[in-house]
């Protein structure tokens, strides 16, 4: 079977005779501009020349491979996931190999904590305990928090946007209201209620809370690409071979819908982290028995003004950390699901 | 047997489509863009939907598939029989079950008619699956014989790749794989050579004709390409502002056309024995699809007309010189009494080029 690095199989000049010797044969030849169409003894020439699309030597890949690929090649894409799965890895195995023991108090010189040494890294708050210990410790929860959100945000977005966007009419106004509602509450506002009323503090239910503010803008997003992705040509191809709605939404459209949002996906995991950090820091969030980089930052506000900058300095370094991966790794995403990017 | 046009149904009938009539309801006003659509399709046959576009030959199929989103669309009135069953009275679960199961339909653009996320294989077994129910494993061995069916190299290979390696040509042929998979009674095929290039466009036309040979298949083709409709169909409707205007075998649409705009048509496509000479064109547009003239919808356009088709409109009625071609056009039936017919019986012509009232 020829391939694409053979060459042309055959002068033209050679082929245009053969063809012009079969007209001729058939005397239906009558002159340039004789529509091919007419002529069944040409098509019998054409059929046996007619080279097939050449042999494809190359692995067919999917439009997630290929983004993959995209991926792998964009260097901040690279660095952002290798700073996040840092963080994992310290998130899951760090309070494992570090463990965090609050009573486990050594005597300090310093007024306030000891400055970073060879003995703690990142130096200990006032009563003597590492700070390492306490951001690897504070991880889980930080990491947890991100990820939880993420996941309560995308599926209730997803379910809404979906709806809202594939069957439109009333089904999209009434649920776009709901969605323009949501965004009009202020996420302080609600965090400070569910600290009173639930007795404040728990941080399953903080996360909870967290993914409940976060989905309107996914479903938002959604609706948009669903909004375009269902007039495209395949679904009513689809259609037209009997695929049901429901089918058509989540099976056919949302794969081609994934690229933005697992984009946004991801930033909701970095808001998340900020936000936890931002609530715990005014005492609002999680309670202060539970170790997470937020918590820390609220304790050290008042050792600052002893010369104690590193407890807060370190857990607030983790955060920007983590948060710079994942917009790294975002961008990336963008990036490598957009068609439009260059190999 | 003169007068109404509404075709009986005879056991032969395949699809017998009645008085059909599909309106938009938009922001501007309504577009009636089939208005009065009377065809039967016999089984096994093939009937030809030419005219240009905006005629409404594309909204006459996907009245049929009922593929239009009801809301903006309705259909005050007609009826689509498929052997004996009214199209438009089912379901939607009913109706989802005779598409692809009894009637596939192929579309105009390859490019984009398919899933670009899913495997060709995935997406043929898909319809597979629907309607015969059978495994995964099972429709994907009938995916490969569809492929190959239509002349693909390397079915096995073809039916794991993605859409965005196949050529035009050749996802054509996968769409018609899909199309007849699950070997339906007709095949609705809306131009669907006309993204293509020209001698890919004579493989897939072969390649339909072979299949509707093969399975005993009705086609309804939809072309605005009228040396495509001479090759492939038995059956010709001319169809021009929402309405049959002429209809008949092909070889009489083609030797003896009645209807003038059919004759503008067949005029002004290019021939050797005109080579050089000016393209002969019909003059004028297609009419504003909110605000259709009285009568005749061609009759501003028309050289041919005179005082009864500003004022009645003609009715798809074979023409009275007793062939079997139907016509809806004045100059072949006789004009209501009180259209403006001298009174001998004479029929005066308009001059053409007088300016449009």
């Amino acid at each position: 079977m020829p391939d694409r690095n053979d060459g042309p199989s055959e002068p033209q000049d050679v082929m245009d005779e053969r063809v012009a010797a079969v007209y001729e044969r058939s005397g239906e030849f009558q002159g340039p501009g004789d529509s091919i169409l007419h002529s069944s003894a040409a098509r019998d020439v054409l059929a046996a020349t007619y080279d097939e699309d050449y042999e494809v030597s190359l692995e067919p890949l999917s439009q997630w491979q290929l983004a993959w690929r995209r991926f792998r090649k964009h260097r901040m894409a690279v660095v952002g996931s290798i700073m996040v799965g840092i963080m994992v890895f310290i998130a899951i195995f760090g309070p494992i190999i570090w463990p965090y023991d609050p009573l486990d108090l050594t005597r300090i010189t310093h007024p306030g904590g000891d400055p970073p040494s060879l003995q703690n890294i990142f130096g200990t708050d006032y009563l003597g305990r590492s700070v390492w210990e306490l951001v690897v410790n504070g991880a889980r929860l930080s990491v947890a928090f991100g990820l939880v959100t993420m996941v309560i945000a995308t599926t209730v977005g997803l379910a809404v946007g979906v709806a809202a966007g594939f069957y439109g009419g009333w089904v999209d106004s009434l649920l776009m209201r709901l969605v323009d509602l949501m965004l009009a509450i202020p996420f302080l506002f609600i965090i400070l209620v569910a600290a009173a009323f639930f007795g404040g503090g728990d941080p399953l239910l903080l996360m909870v809370i967290f993914g409940l503010l976060s989905w309107p803008t996914l479903a938002r997003l959604t609706r948009a690409l669903y909004l375009s992705l269902r007039e495209q040509e395949y679904v009513d191809a689809a259609r037209a071979v009997g695929v049901s709605n429901r089918r058509l939404a989540f099976r056919h459209i949302l794969p081609n819908a994934l690229g933005p949002i697992i984009v946004s996906a991801t930033l909701i995991v970095a808001n998340a982290i900020i936000l936890e950090a931002f609530v715990s820091f005014l005492n609002f969030g999680i309670r202060n028995t539970d170790i997470s980089w937020g918590t820390a930052l609220s304790a050290s506000q008042g050792q600052l003004i002893l010369g104690n900058w590193w407890w807060a300095f370190f857990p607030g370094m983790a955060i920007a950390f983590m948060v710079i991966g994942i917009n790294f790794m975002g961008d990336g995403l963008r990036d490598a699901f957009d068609p439009r990017a260059h190999d | 047997m003169k007068g109404s046009s509404v075709p009986e149904e005879r056991p032969q009938d395949l699809l017998v489509v009645e008085d059909l009539r599909t309106y938009f309801e938009v922001m501007d006003g309504t577009v009636r863009a089939v208005d009065g659509v009377n065809f039967s399709l016999p089984r096994g046959k093939s009937i030809g939907i030419v005219g240009e576009s905006g005629s409404g030959k594309s909204v006459t199929a996907l009245t049929v598939m009922r593929l239009l989103d009801m809301p903006p669309a309705r259909i005050p009135t007609g009826s689509i029989r498929l052997e004996g069953r009214d199209l438009l009275a089912l379901s939607e679960d009913e109706m989802r079950g005779v598409r692809g199961g009894e009637i596939a339909m192929v579309f105009q653009e390859p490019m984009t008619s398919l899933n670009p996320v899913f495997t060709i294989g995935y997406q043929i077994s898909e319809a597979i699956i629907e309607h015969l129910h059978v495994s995964r494993d099972e429709a994907n061995e009938r995916a490969i014989a569809a492929l190959a069916q239509v002349g693909m190299s390397s079915p096995e290979q073809r039916v794991k790749q993605y859409p965005h390696e196949l050529s035009g040509g050749m996802r054509q042929r996968a769409m018609i794989a899909m199309g007849l998979s699950c070997e339906p009674k007709m095949l609705i095929a809306d131009e669907p050579t006309t993204a293509l290039d020209v001698t890919v466009q004579a493989q897939i036309l072969d390649l339909i004709r072979a299949s509707q040979a093969d399975l005993g298949m009705a086609l309804m083709l939809i072309t605005h390409d009228l040396g495509v409709v001479a090759e492939m169909v038995d059956h010709v409707a001319v169809m021009y502002g929402g309405r049959v205007v002429e209809a008949g075998p092909v070889e009489q649409i083609f030797t003896s056309p009645k209807h003038p705009y059919t004759l503008g048509l067949l005029d002004s496509m290019p021939t050797r024995a005109h080579r050089g000479e000016r393209l002969s064109v019909i003059k004028g547009s297609v009419p504003n699809p909110f605000n259709m003239p009285v009568g005749c919808n061609f009759a501003p356009r028309c050289p041919r007309r005179f005082e009864p088709c500003r004022e009645h409109d003609p009715e798809l009625r074979p023409s009275e010189d007793g062939s079997v071609t139907e016509v809806a056009c004045w100059l072949y039936a006789e004009p209501p009494a009180d259209a403006g017919v001298t009174a001998s019986g004479v029929r005066t012509s308009d001059d053409p080029g007088r300016a449009e009232p």
